[in-house]
């Protein structure tokens, strides 16, 4: 059986994480906190009972005010942990209201199992193992791989025609990405021309 | 026009900015607890809602700590909102972090633009969210068992029983249930009556996967 490992979201309270330990089980716990939690009694109390169970704790340092830095530690924690054979539950009860959110978005976008342990254990209905990138065609993957920076919808046309995507597929896709808010379109010079959005820039590269 | 979903805690700011940013504003509809500070945040929002002459309405949700309960509220009026064909949108900052949860979990479900608003500076932040389509994940026969099941939470049959209902083969209901095993939407439990005999019912909150 592969080995269990608990990523929880962890601000000041030990008790989240600590409830968390007593109903969901796991083998190895990886903590998503700010760097000031890493300094609170909550911290040691958790730090204190893994070292009795003769587990080391990981702890995933986020800024618990920014989606982004949230996420993409959730994210990464789950990557890394998963590509080294683990299997992995998340449990978002502890932390700031922003760090349980992104870490609940992860863990869909991993199809990653995710709890909540407040008064009594939940767990939320994830497709194990079904991810946000499943849902997107192979030309829209195409094209999210292809828009790194500003270029004309024709080239882009042109360019992944030659890879075999058929003109109106990959039209399509542009339209779909550009109504999910993914992708920017605007006319330079007379040409359509299609940008990473800014805004999303930082998660579509995720999804590539 | 747009309407404006939320979630309501103790600060009316956590909602208002977004009242501020929503072009085409139809309505707004919030969710709070019951809890005094709550209530207070309601009028204010209430009061800036009237002062602009835009239609707002105040669910007051009996357990803010039900993350399920919450979710099912919000996704019916999310869906009835829908049905008229106006776009949505859906501030997710205030209230507990369950309220919070069970609002993004809706979103991710069913696609719904996402903001936030930030504790100090009050900047909304738009989350990058699309849908996440479970339905395509599941076959026609996997729905239909999870819908029975849902339907049947509170009397969940064993897989002989289930097959029976379905009028599908045994051996077939084995397959499936193995598969939304895996998938994690339903769960085997013994039959406390016969511990020889196993039950097979929906995942909690399973009732948000099936339309």
């Amino acid at each position: 059986m592969a080995e269990r490992v608990l990523i929880s979201t962890f601000g000041l309270d030990a008790e989240k994480v600590l409830r968390s330990l007593r109903w969901v089980s796991y083998d190895r716990l990886a903590l998503l906190a700010g760097g000031r939690s890493a300094q609170e009694p909550g911290f040691r109390r958790i730090e204190a009972a893994e070292r009795a169970a003769g587990t080391g704790l990981e702890v995933v340092a986020v800024d618990p005010f920014d989606f982004r830095s949230c996420f993409e530690g959730a994210l990464g924690a789950i990557r890394r942990h998963r590509k080294a054979g683990r299997e992995v539950r998340m449990n978002v009860s502890g932390g700031t209201k922003i760090l349980a959110d992104a870490a609940l978005l992860a863990a869909f976008q991993e199809g990653v199992e995710v709890w909540h342990c407040e008064e009594r254990p939940l767990r939320l209905p994830v497709l194990r193992g079904v991810t946000f990138s499943d849902g997107l065609t192979k030309a829209e993957r195409a094209v999210l791989a292809a828009v790194d920076r500003p270029r004309p919808v024709s080239s882009l046309v042109a360019r992944l025609g030659e890879e075999g995507h058929r003109e109106a597929t990959v039209r399509s896709a542009i339209a779909g990405l550009h109504g999910d808010g993914l992708l920017s379109l605007s006319i330079r010079r007379g040409k359509a021309v299609v940008s990473p959005n800014p805004d999303v820039a930082w998660f579509v590269r995720t999804l590539r | 026009m747009t309407v404006l979903f939320g979630t309501l805690g103790w600060r009316p700011q956590s909602l208002i900015p977004s009242v501020k940013s929503t072009e085409g504003l139809e309505r707004v509809v919030f969710y709070h607890s019951a809890h005094e500070k709550s209530r207070a945040a309601r009028a204010k929002v209430m009061e800036y809602c009237n002062a602009l002459g835009v239609p707002a309405a105040a669910v007051e949700v009996s357990d803010a700590f039900n993350l399920f309960q919450i979710a099912e509220r919000i996704r019916v009026d999310v869906l009835r909102a829908r049905k008229d064909g106006t776009p949505i949108r859906f501030n997710i900052a205030g209230g507990t972090r369950l309220m919070s949860s069970a609002a993004l979990l809706v979103c991710i479900l069913e696609g719904i633009p996402t903001t936030y608003v930030h504790d100090d500076t009050f900047e909304e932040v738009h989350l990058p969210l699309f849908r996440m389509s479970y339905a395509d994940h599941l076959s026609a026969k996997q729905k239909q068992i999870l819908a029975f099941l849902v339907a049947h939470r509170e009397r969940p049959p064993n897989e002989t029983g289930l097959a029976k209902a379905l009028g599908v083969h045994k051996s077939t209901m084995n397959h499936h249930v193995k598969q939304l095993l895996a998938k994690g939407v339903v769960e085997v439990v013994p039959d406390p009556k016969d511990t020889r005999a196993h039950h097979v019912r929906a995942a909690p909150g399973a009732e948000l996967l099936v339309s």
